[in-house]
């Protein structure tokens, strides 16, 4: 058995807080349908969450991750996709967001998660598709995410995305 | 790196992180640090002074007892004729005559290895293991570490976060010319590293052994020896001739537990005969790591301290909060949580208390 780095859970806090923002933002540069469906966007192949917050550009968000939705409160929804349109262009850059994006996305909302446990799905989920997203950024290839028990996703990587010749950088280097 | 949990509360673990989990970690937090407290310059592993170590017997080591060679090692028998032989040599022909009464561990199976036969651990004269990797995350006095998981274990712990190591299908023969190959292109890309290290190496005492007697002469890394608890007096003396810093799993405080959970005898008398071995009859470094089970503070992490105690002097606690609920922990209703906060912070406290020498805390003083 070897160590393992526990992250505690608050850590995604700031990733949900930086999403809502660009909601709000593009929600107000002229997107009202973002509000009607209150959708938070999750980072997917080609927005990283934590890019979001490293860079603060706003690329176009995807609001699909493996049928899974979730409002902007957090909530997942658990509902029937009907169709999602989104164009593939429409970036913005500080806050001069450009109305290029159109979104349409239909959804039959069946909100079954129950309220106690409300608060640990969202932040199950939220964690999830950060560390995923995180990992595909980092060209980690991800094998599978099994849920292998109440409330235990274990994601497991590709062996191929492990490599011996990968260096450690000075800079995180810290030699007591 | 191949496992990462994530929690229903967002909490995530990650299982054996490497160095291309590193930007993913500076993305969740931007100070990050690789910590590392080596041992300096000069410091020579155990198994480099062993190969530099000449002994003369008259006939080959494999005609003598393994007693008689391990009293030629101990300088009890002065030997000054016959062929020349390097100690480690003749510690590699003492584990490989040990296989053909295998009693490595607490079963004390006494099968002949040698003629595959196999006992609890399921492993022949073979030895498997995982590719090695470059883990970031250890405790700082042995961090980074090049880990090589070996395959094949006498314990079926319910909880087992590497049962796949049971099924040594799924792994690779343990390769000399491999492993160096592999530590070799390692240390050429992080000159940081601090040691190099086996979990489970109770069963495979041999291959290692073998595996170290090929050392490239550069290479002054420490050996850690992860082992279980479930050790025999012989692999802990075998093994106290190579092993720089045992690092041993302390899992429970009764037998019951240890039996119902890691279906084991007798597991605390042969904890205690092993820290007995380790902590007064070498010099190795001992760290004792604890492993927060959930709803097993009482029945197994007090009484695992206060047993722990009678080493205080001797050994280095670790104590881990990691446990995540793996494999059959799903039908254990106790198992199948991570442990609560509580749980953690009484097993640190009570720690404090009895005043371990935390191995977070005392990192300077290790080496």
């Amino acid at each position: 058995m070897s160590r393992a780095i526990v992250v505690q859970p608050g850590i995604f806090e700031r990733f949900v807080k930086k999403m809502r923002a660009t909601v709000s933002s593009i929600k107000n540069a002229g997107f009202p349908q973002l509000g009607i469906h209150e959708i938070t966007p999750f980072p997917s192949d080609k927005l990283n969450a934590v890019d979001v917050l490293t860079y603060n550009d706003i690329a176009v968000p995807l609001f699909v991750f493996d049928n899974l939705m979730i409002s902007a409160d957090g909530i997942p929804i658990n509902g029937a996709i009907r169709s999602v349109a989104a164009a593939d262009q429409g970036v913005s850059v500080n806050n001069d967001v450009k109305p290029a994006i159109k979104i349409e996305v239909e959804i039959e909302a069946d909100n079954i998660v129950t309220k106690n446990n409300e608060k640990a799905e969202k932040d199950h989920a939220m964690a999830k598709d950060v560390i995923i997203s995180s990992l595909k950024n980092n060209n980690i290839i991800v094998e599978s995410a099994d849920n292998i028990g109440t409330g235990v996703t274990r994601i497991t990587l590709d062996n191929l995305s492990h490599k011996n010749d990968i260096k450690i950088p000075e800079y995180v280097f810290v030699k007591r | 790196m191949n496992k990462i949990y994530v929690l229903k509360n967002g909490e995530c673990v990650f299982h054996d992180p490497g160095p291309e989990m590193i930007p993913v970690f500076l993305s969740i937090d931007p100070d990050y640090k690789v910590i590392s407290t080596g041992p300096g310059e000069g410091f020579v592993p155990k198994y480099q002074q062993l190969r530099d170590r000449y002994v003369f017997l008259e006939d080959s080591p494999f005609d003598y007892s393994c007693e008689f060679l391990l009293d030629v090692l101990d300088g009890k028998i002065n030997t000054t004729r016959g062929d020349r032989y390097a100690a480690i040599d003749i510690l590699q022909a003492v584990a490989y005559k040990s296989l053909e009464s295998c009693s490595f561990c607490g079963w004390n199976c006494s099968v002949n290895r040698f003629l595959n036969e196999k006992g609890t651990c399921g492993l022949g004269v073979k030895v498997y293991s995982r590719h090695p990797f470059l883990h970031i995350a250890e405790e700082p006095v042995i961090n980074p570490s090049i880990v090589t998981n070996l395959g094949g274990c006498s314990l079926r712990c319910k909880y087992c976060i590497d049962y796949d190591l049971w099924d040594s299908t799924n792994l690779f023969p343990l390769n000399p010319d491999e492993y160096w190959s592999y530590v070799d292109k390692m240390m050429v890309n992080n000159a940081h590293i601090t040691s190099i290290q086996f979990t489970n190496p109770t069963e495979s005492l041999h291959g290692i052994i073998n595996l170290l007697s090929m050392a490239p002469k550069n290479i002054r890394l420490p050996l850690v020896m992860n082992a279980h608890l479930y050790g025999s007096n012989i692999f802990y003396k075998i093994s106290s001739y190579i092993t720089d810093v045992y690092l041993l799993d302390m899992r429970y405080g009764n037998d019951i537990c240890a039996e119902i959970l890691s279906g084991v005898p007798s597991y605390m008398a042969h904890a205690a005969a092993g820290l007995n071995e380790v902590c007064y009859n070498n010099t190795c470094r001992v760290i004792i790591r604890i492993l927060v089970l959930p709803s097993h503070t009482d029945c197994c992490h007090v009484p695992a301290l206060h047993f722990l105690s009678n080493y205080l002097n001797r050994i280095y606690l670790s104590i881990l909060d990691q446990y995540v609920p793996e494999h059959e922990a799903f039908q254990d209703f106790k198992l199948s949580t991570r442990p609560k906060q509580i749980e953690i912070d009484t097993v640190k406290s009570l720690s404090g208390k009895y005043m371990f020498r935390d191995v977070f805390s005392l990192e300077s003083s290790f080496w």
